[in-house]
């Protein structure tokens, strides 16, 4: 019997030593809760904020195509097109992706706020990171106030056991209390451009947070005047002039002189003296493709038989799907832009054709050199901003995304002086701004465009305003803001409104053909897409159906929705 | 002698108790014991010389009435002298098997039987003749021992060593009876011959058949759960490079898919249907008692190109078929509930085969095989694509393609571009086993070397394995063993299945579509490609480099101590190691060696785990041996570590070095890494009861603890209970000598499915990166949610069978039916995408399984032509209850040439997993009236283009408007049943094996047609049939639409156009052996040769190459799809198997 004891001594002795721990060590994730150990951890995390904007579902892709394809300047091809036309849902990705991707910087935000209370940091890096954090969310409610009405508003990090996940709603005025919040808690905070290296250019300043809250409160008074609350609007002009002001009056930025210059990649660095806020994208050895930090608007905006202006092999050309508007062309291009440099500098109406030294192809509307010359013919005209020749692959560019350049911040200065007071001496000098800069051209100065002379109604020049952004700010990324947001000169309705209603039908309708026994391009003016007859519920996007789907509690889709 | 021991000892039974102290158990025979019985059950003195002489008894209760009462009084005496004492009385025979004595009626002797040299004869008064001749088994090989009788009369004689009896018979209707312990008994009449060589047949049911079952085993007629036994025998003669290919068709419940055609490629397991939408729905593996990874361990790029989405590879292709002994396939509750969380996809335990005791004895096979495709699928040559072309460009308004001029001069030119990419490839397999031992040694050795190649040119599979068990019998209580298998293959592969549908990833799909007239080859070189076509398959073939190498070791060890009678412990422990290099190269004219300059991958994928096992087993007879309990209980644990690295490199100078040498390329990729860990620690027990070999009880339970579920949540209990009623032991039943075996079964209980993955329960942080400056910078941000409410997926399921026998079972049957439930799905459920996340994973949701399986098998003949048929039939039907708040889950997307790009799966309540979804197609519109009355559709259809049907709308009725919500459930991947049926015949030494093998009623994508019967936009090589049978205007055609230069292929709808039947029946294998007379050579046992076919006959109406394909095959959500795969084989083999 003792040998038995000895026995089952030895077994329970092997099963206890083999018994080891269960507990998960989880060697090749960094873990929410356990990363952030030091102020040195910080930095990291706030890289992961700011990966979230280079990402494809925010502003390398998905995130900008529905402004970028859904004004009337740009009309999107192949998979692009359904933006333009007008045909998506609520489920399509561009929408579904942006809310989506937004609302992952909001909570990137949100937790990394909320792990840092719990640690040792020096002040002045902690007012810094916060004041980024505080802009960067107070950026991603505004884009979605714009696109989507007002929003749910979260401002604590999502975890599994107390989030509430099922939430209304706000009001868009709640949303922009919010916006307004976080962006001033921004100015405050952040430190000027001034103060930070190159390395580190691409970081929210000062200058992008008082540059931001302008254009915010342009947007909201333009929103309230849409509500017929003109006094409340007329409060926010005044903040979006103040903030326009203070940030030019900083000194911290200037225009550039050659308007070509910001476009040009090798200069990229050099630009961000006149970009306020820039989503940067470069050359990215480490990834290929979609997820790499590269860039593709050049792929996207350049001809299938233009070599050598984007890293799509072999030949670098582009894929064509973003093409310019032939009636926006020529209203870039006659009356007082005629000769403007920057129509030369932002389209593309001429090239080489497929690397074919002394072969060319036109695009409407320029024409054969002679009757006989030959050049081959393309109906579009092309955006002209975005090449990189040396990007590593079709989605691989160096392009930056600029947001807000100064010279917008001039315009917005510009317009809500003319709202408050008409268009004033101090409006016609800053709007002038522009128009100097382009007559500088490329060091050759041109006499065009002139300077906008006075006697203007408030509405003519708020109609100057909106052409002058048309032009100046064309392929950034605004015209659909700015189309949904100002009002037409009888300042009943949208821009919007007035041109797929109204200003649409004055145009020849139809694709330009080339008429090559004349050498001159008839038939009309248009690409169907992107010009669908107006409805009013192309004022803003639909919500994204996925969160209509998972979150009862959100209310009413958008109106037409 | 060319005897084993088993033989010996039968042969020592047979020649009565005199001869019993000449076999090997003699040293137990020697044992001394004391027993002191009056009146006691024949049954209790048996228990008691058990207990005493630590041997156990073997008897069949047929065969021995074992309530008779005995009375015997003995001190110290040899155990062979008691049981002489109490046995003879009784006309029981006995004999020593290894350890344990063997009970059997003995047949009544008459005086004059003994052993005798045939030469010396007795002559009886009525003999007129002497028949002489040779008893062997069914190998061939001699029988000692084998009772001879005359029938009718009192003259009977055993044969001598040599298997070689002499006996005298009356006259030529003499019925001569052959009869042996172990074997069906043989009455042969005369005749007018006087020389007779007979071979017996085994008698599986004389000796008890054991069961392997998780951590033990059980006698076959105390089994409770559902188990059906595979042994492996003849499968050297079947082209097979994996186990689950010999499975395929002879097991009922198991659904065995190979994934593709190319060597070492994916096999898809299923038992009993799919239980899980997210996690795998393999079986777990368990390799001589070690349970084995599952699951695709390629290493992957990482990105989605082509080469990424190789099909996976397969777990058990690293092992040899020919050294598996047996395969049992655990598939009920009762069965699986002892494997816990890993067990609801069912249990494969695979038993290696190990040495047996007496004479070394050495094998070597060979096979070659012949390998070609099935068919070709018939495409356009050069004439017809020419026509076609520019047929469609008249349909489109567009001068033609191609002018008198050009057709002139392109129709020189015809390739069928499937010519250049396959071939006759040829296999050879080679197989040295050496195996033997003693009483208390025994050990086996085989090794293997297999050298496989691909249909398609440039592609091969090598192994090499060794394998060794060896069990060593230290002392009367201790045994130790080991199992060791080690093996390196290397694989090489070409992209086909791809999908994001890009044809230069294909090299199927880039024989599919390249145009008739288009040259494969340089016009300056006729053997150099063509690189400046993109898409020529002959660039990946010749070019592209993927080779995996993968190196497997297994080890384990065990020791056995027998603590008490009937009592053991086990401990048992081992490593798993297995390490897969994977290296391929892109150059240029590939896609992405275009793109990238060259673009080289070396991945390393390498898995760990050590298992240690702690079992106590209980067999015994109890309470006066009326009841059995078999019981075991343990402990285990098992800790696995999985590490995985890949890099990528891009821009070489040239395509020479290749992934040779990575640093002369120009731009690294961000390597990929990782580290792993999980551990099971698990408590495992069971009990099965047995009263009087008729009620049969079996209670199972496990709990697992798993590091991978959170503190709170970390232990799961899994248990179940089975019922089983030995029928034909019940006396009412007794008298039905037609009977053998009725046995009903039923059995419930839970077990579990492992879908979570490592980390899961925490919240993660992302890896992303950000441009800050004009730098990449590594960030960190929010991945998912802490989640500590996560559990298994659980699986309950309720069984209910019978075995049944007659004809002392030479029929058997088994049928079963049953219903699975899976709960608690892991699934992850959408939340609001507000909160900064998209999903967040819980268990809910519910799939149910439920069917039917029948097993027969019969020896239809037993006479001088032996024939042994078996069959089965499987019926499940798989449908999704409920996915908690989802309405669907999508399949992921796929593309086809870049057009498509949607998901043409889905995964709902009401439909099977995967179920396919997509518009249908309802004819083609003849005139502009008929495509004015129908619905609007978006594409405006002319007519001559497909017609589809408005199925539904916003509001779920038809809305007169072609769109989204007209895609509807047209296929179920599911088959309504599949069978096999194996029939093995012998004649003499010529044997002839075949299996049918169907499968009926499952649906496939046949996604090639998509593009191939297209007919629309700019013309790409199309199918022969699409082409013949397109519209040509009104009246002509209501199938295919009209060729066309717009457009795009079905209007870039998935359609019901491209699913198909993808029913099959086929004849798997056909094997015809001769086993050459080698009686005369000394140290030739056996030599046998063998001719065999495989994929011989396919009957299908499925279009495509092979109906038996699925490209996707590893993820339940898209299952049934043909795109670029490389299909099955059809095999020719031949060989030989010696022994000697």
């Amino acid at each position: 019997m003792k040998k038995h004891v000895n026995i089952v001594l030895i077994i329970t002795g092997l099963v206890i030593l083999s018994a080891c721990d269960l507990s998960e060590t989880i060697y090749d994730t960094p873990m929410s809760e356990t990363f952030l150990q030091s102020q040195s951890d910080v930095q990291f995390m706030l890289n992961g904020v700011y990966a979230g904007l280079s990402s494809g579902d925010l502003f390398k892709d998905r995130g900008n195509q529905i402004y970028f394809y859904g004004a009337d300047d740009i009309v999107g091809y192949s998979t692009r097109a359904e933006i333009s036309d007008k045909t998506y849902t609520a489920a399509s990705a561009g929408i579904v992706n942006k809310w989506r991707a937004s609302y992952r910087v909001i909570n990137n935000v949100n937790k990394l706020r909320e792990a840092m209370e719990n640690l040792e940091i020096d002040e002045s890096f902690n007012s810094r990171v916060k004041g980024e954090l505080y802009f960067l969310r107070g950026w991603m409610y505004f884009d979605l106030v714009r696109l989507f009405g007002g929003v749910p508003l979260r401002t604590e990090g999502s975890n599994g056991s107390t989030t509430v996940f099922a939430l209304p709603r706000n009001s868009v005025e709640d949303t922009y209390n919010l916006i307004f919040d976080d962006l001033k808690k921004a100015v405050e905070l952040c430190i000027p451009f001034s103060q930070i290296a190159v390395s580190e250019i691409g970081r929210a300043t000062k200058g992008a947070a008082q540059g931001m809250l302008a254009l915010a409160h342009l947007t909201y008074a333009n929103y309230l005047d849409l509500q017929n609350n003109p006094s409340k609007a007329r409060e926010h002009y005044e903040l979006a002039k103040e903030f326009a002001d203070l940030l030019i009056e900083s000194g911290e930025y200037s225009l550039i002189p050659d308007y070509a210059h910001l476009w040009d990649v090798e200069r990229e660095n050099d630009a961000y003296r006149e970009v306020i806020l820039g989503v940067r994208f470069t050359r990215d050895p480490t990834t290929s493709g979609t997820g790499s930090r590269g860039s593709q608007f050049a792929t996207f905006s350049m001809p299938t038989t233009l070599h050598g202006v984007t890293g799509n092999a072999p030949n670098g050309t582009g894929t064509a799907q973003l093409r310019i508007q032939p009636w926006f062309y020529d209203k870039c291009s006659t009356g007082d832009y005629e000769g403007d440099y920057r129509a030369d500098v932002s389209f593309l109406t001429k090239w080489i054709n497929n690397g074919v030294e002394g072969s060319y192809r036109i695009a409407y509307p320029t024409v054969r050199t002679s009757l006989t010359s030959g050049e081959q013919v393309t109906t579009e005209p092309y955006l002209n901003k975005y090449k990189d020749p040396k990007g590593f692959d079709t989605q691989n560019h160096e392009n930056d995304l600029f947001y807000l350049r100064l010279s917008e911040i001039y315009l917005i200065k510009a317009e809500a002086e003319n709202e408050l007071n008409g268009p004033t001496a101090i409006a016609y000098e800053a709007f002038n701004k522009l128009r100097e800069r382009a007559r500088k051209a490329n060091g050759i100065s041109r006499t065009v465009p002139l300077d906008l002379s006075p006697g203007l109604s408030k509405e003519e020049f708020r109609m100057k305003i909106f052409d002058e952004r048309g032009l100046e700010l064309v392929g950034e990324g605004h015209r659909w803001f700015d189309s949904v947001r100002m009002r037409y000169s009888d300042n009943k309705r949208t821009m919007m409104e007035y041109i797929l209603n109204e200003y649409i039908k004055s145009i020849p309708t139809g694709l330009p053909v080339f008429n090559a026994a004349q050498n001159r391009w008839d038939g009309g003016r248009v690409i169907p897409g992107g010009m669908p007859p107006w409805n009013s519920k192309y004022l803003l996007y639909p919500v994204s159906a996925s969160e209509i789907a998972a979150n009862p509690d959100f209310g009413p889709q958008n109106p037409g929705w | 002698m060319k005897i084993s021991s088993l033989q010996l000892a039968l042969f020592a039974l047979c020649c009565g108790i005199a001869h019993a102290h000449k076999t090997k158990g003699q040293n137990v025979l020697e044992r001394n014991i004391s027993l002191q019985a009056e009146d006691l059950r024949f049954l209790k003195v048996l228990s008691l010389i058990e207990e005493q002489a630590n041997v156990r008894f073997i008897y069949s209760p047929d065969a021995i009435d074992i309530r008779r009462k005995v009375t015997i009084k003995v001190t110290n005496k040899k155990l062979e002298n008691v049981l002489k004492e109490v046995l003879l009385p009784l006309a029981v025979d006995f004999s020593v098997v290894d350890d344990r004595i063997l009970l059997k009626r003995a047949i009544p002797q008459p005086p004059s039987m003994k052993v005798r040299d045939p030469d010396t004869s007795v002559v009886p008064e009525d003999a007129d003749r002497t028949i002489r001749g040779k008893v062997t088994d069914e190998k061939g090989e001699a029988l000692p021992g084998v009772n001879i009788l005359v029938r009718g009369k009192q003259r009977g004689i055993v044969t001598n060593a040599n298997g070689e009896f002499s006996i005298e018979v009356p006259d030529e209707n003499a019925v001569l009876v052959f009869s042996f312990v172990g074997y069906f008994s043989k009455e042969i009449v005369v005749g007018n011959r006087s020389v007779l060589d007979i071979s017996m047949t085994v008698d599986n049911k004389a000796l008890e058949e054991v069961v392997v079952i998780g951590y033990g085993t059980i006698n076959k007629s105390d089994l409770t759960g559902s188990v059906a036994t595979l042994k492996m025998d003849g499968s050297e003669e079947l082209p097979i490079t994996s186990v689950e290919q010999m499975l395929q068709g002879r097991v009922s419940g198991v659904q065995i898919t190979q994934n593709t055609g190319a060597p070492g490629g994916g096999i898809s397991f299923l038992v009993r249907g799919a239980n899980s939408v997210s996690g795998t729905n393999e079986p777990l593996i368990v390799l001589d008692g070690y349970p084995i990874e599952s699951g695709n361990s390629i290493p992957n790029q990482g990105y989605s190109d082509a080469f990424a989405d190789t099909p996976g590879n397969n777990t058990l292709a690293n092992l040899n078929p020919n050294d598996i002994e047996s395969v049992e396939i655990l598939k009920d509750a009762s069965a699986t509930a002892i494997y816990g969380s890993r067990g609801a996809n069912g249990v494969v335990l695979i038993t290696t085969k190990r040495g047996k005791a007496g004479r070394e004895r050495i094998e070597y096979n060979f096979r070659f095989d012949l390998s070609q495709v099935p068919r070709k699928i018939p495409v356009l040559n050069t004439t017809e694509y020419l026509a076609y072309a520019n047929e469609a460009a008249a349909n489109a308004n567009q001068n033609p393609v191609y002018n008198d001029n050009q057709i002139a001069e392109l129709s020189k030119v015809d390739f069928d571009w499937q010519d250049l990419i396959y071939r006759t490839a040829k296999t050879q397999n080679h197989q040295l086993n050496i195996s033997g031992g003693d009483d208390r040694m025994r050990y086996t050795i085989a090794t293997n070397y297999l050298t496989q190649q691909g249909v398609v040119q440039n592609s091969n599979f090598e192994r090499g394995s060794v394998r060794a068990n060896l069990d060593r019998q230290v002392n009367r209580k201790l045994k130790v063993g080991m199992n060791f298998n080690g093996s390196l293959s290397q694989n090489r592969s070409l992209p086909q299945s791809t999908q994001n549908g890009n044809i230069g990833g294909s090299v199927v799909l880039g024989a599919l579509m390249s145009r008739p007239m288009r040259q494969p080859y340089s016009i300056d070189d006729d053997d150099e490609v063509d690189l400046t076509y993109s898409g020529n398959p002959l660039t990946l073939i010749r070019l592209f480099k993927d080779r995996t190498r993968e190196r497997a070791i297994l080890v384990n060890m065990f020791a056995d101590f027998e603590i008490v009678r009937g009592l053991k412990f086990r401990i048992n422990g081992g490593v798993n190691d297995r390490a897969t290099t994977r290296q391929n190269y892109s150059p240029r004219g590939t896609y992405s060696g275009d793109v990238f300059q060259g673009q080289a991958f070396r991945g390393e994928n390498s898995s760990f785990n050590y298992l240690t096992e702690y079992t106590l087993n209980y067999n015994k007879a109890i309470l006066g041996g009326k009841h059995r309990l078999n019981a075991v209980a343990g402990y285990t644990w098992q800790k696995w570590t999985a590490q995985r690295f890949g890099v990528v490199v891009r821009e070489f100078p040239n395509d020479n070095l290749t992934y040779y040498n990575l640093q002369s390329g120009n731009t690294i990729g961000r390597p990929n890494s990782a580290t792993q860990q999980w551990a099971l620690a698990s408590w495992l027990g069971r009990v099965n009861y047995s009263i009087d070999n008729r009620y049969l009880i079996t209670f199972t339970g496990r709990t697992d603890g798993s590091s991978r579920l959170s503190e709170s949540n970390r232990w799961d209990f899994f248990p179940s209970v089975a019922l089983g009623w030995n029928l034909h032991n019940e006396r009412f039943l007794k008298e039905l000598p037609l009977l053998s075996e009725l046995k009903l079964r039923a059995s419930y209980g839970i077990s579990g499915s492992q879908s979570i993955g490592v980390g899961s329960t925490n919240a993660i942080l992302n890896i992303e990166t950000a441009v800050i400056g004009q730098s990449v910078l590594i960030g960190y941000n929010q991945g998912s949610m802490a989640n500590n409410r996560l559990g298994w997926e659980t699986t309950t399921q309720l069984n209910i069978g019978t075995d049944i026998g007659v004809f002392n079972d030479r029929l058997k049957i088994g049928f079963d039916i049953y219903k699975k439930r899976s709960r608690d799905l892991l699934l992850n459920l959408p939340i609001p995408p507000s909160t900064g996340l998209s999903n967040y994973a819980t268990n809910v949701g519910e799939i149910e399984n439920k069917g039917l399986e029948l097993d027969i098998s019969g020896a239809i003949s037993t006479g001088n032509i032996k024939w042994d048929a078996s069959g089965n039939i499987s019926f499940n039907r798989n449908r999704v209850i409920s996915l908690g708040d989802l309405s669907e889950i999508r399949g992921g997307a796929f593309s086809v040439n870049s057009q498509l790009n949607r998901s043409l799966h889905v995964t709902k309540p009401g439909s099977p997993i995967g179920s396919f979804f997509g518009h249908t197609i309802i004819g083609v519109y003849q005139t502009q009236e008929e495509v004015d009355a129908g619905p609007t559709d978006p594409v405006r259809p002319t007519p001559g283009d497909y017609r589809y049907a408005d199925i539904g709308g916003p509001d779920g009725v038809p809305d007169g408007l072609i769109s989204e919500y007209d895609v509807s459930v047209i296929g179920n991947p599911n088959p309504d049943f599949f069978f096999g049926i194996n029939n093995d015949l012998s004649w003499n030494k010529l044997s002839l094996t075949f299996l049918l093998q169907g499968s009926i009623g499952q649906d496939i994508i046949n996604l090639n047609r998509h593009q191939l019967d297209g007919l629309s936009g700019s013309p790409t090589q199309s199918r022969k049939e699409a082409w013949e049978n397109r519209w040509t205007g009104p009246g002509s055609s209501n199938t295919y639409a009209k060729a066309t230069l717009t457009g795009t292929n079905f209007q870039n709808r998935f359609t019901n156009f491209i699913v198909e039947d993808g029913s099959y029946v086929r004849l798997k294998n056909l094997i015809i052996g001769y086993e050459l007379p080698v009686k005369k050579v000394e140290f030739i046992r056996t030599f046998k040769l063998f001719l065999s076919a495989t994929n011989l006959i396919t009957f299908t109406k499925y279009t495509g190459y092979d109906p038996e394909i699925n490209s996707k095959g590893q993820n339940a959500t898209t299952p049934g799809v043909d795109y670029g795969s490389i299909p099955q084989m059809k095999v020719y083999s031949m060989g030989i198997n010696a022994a000697f």
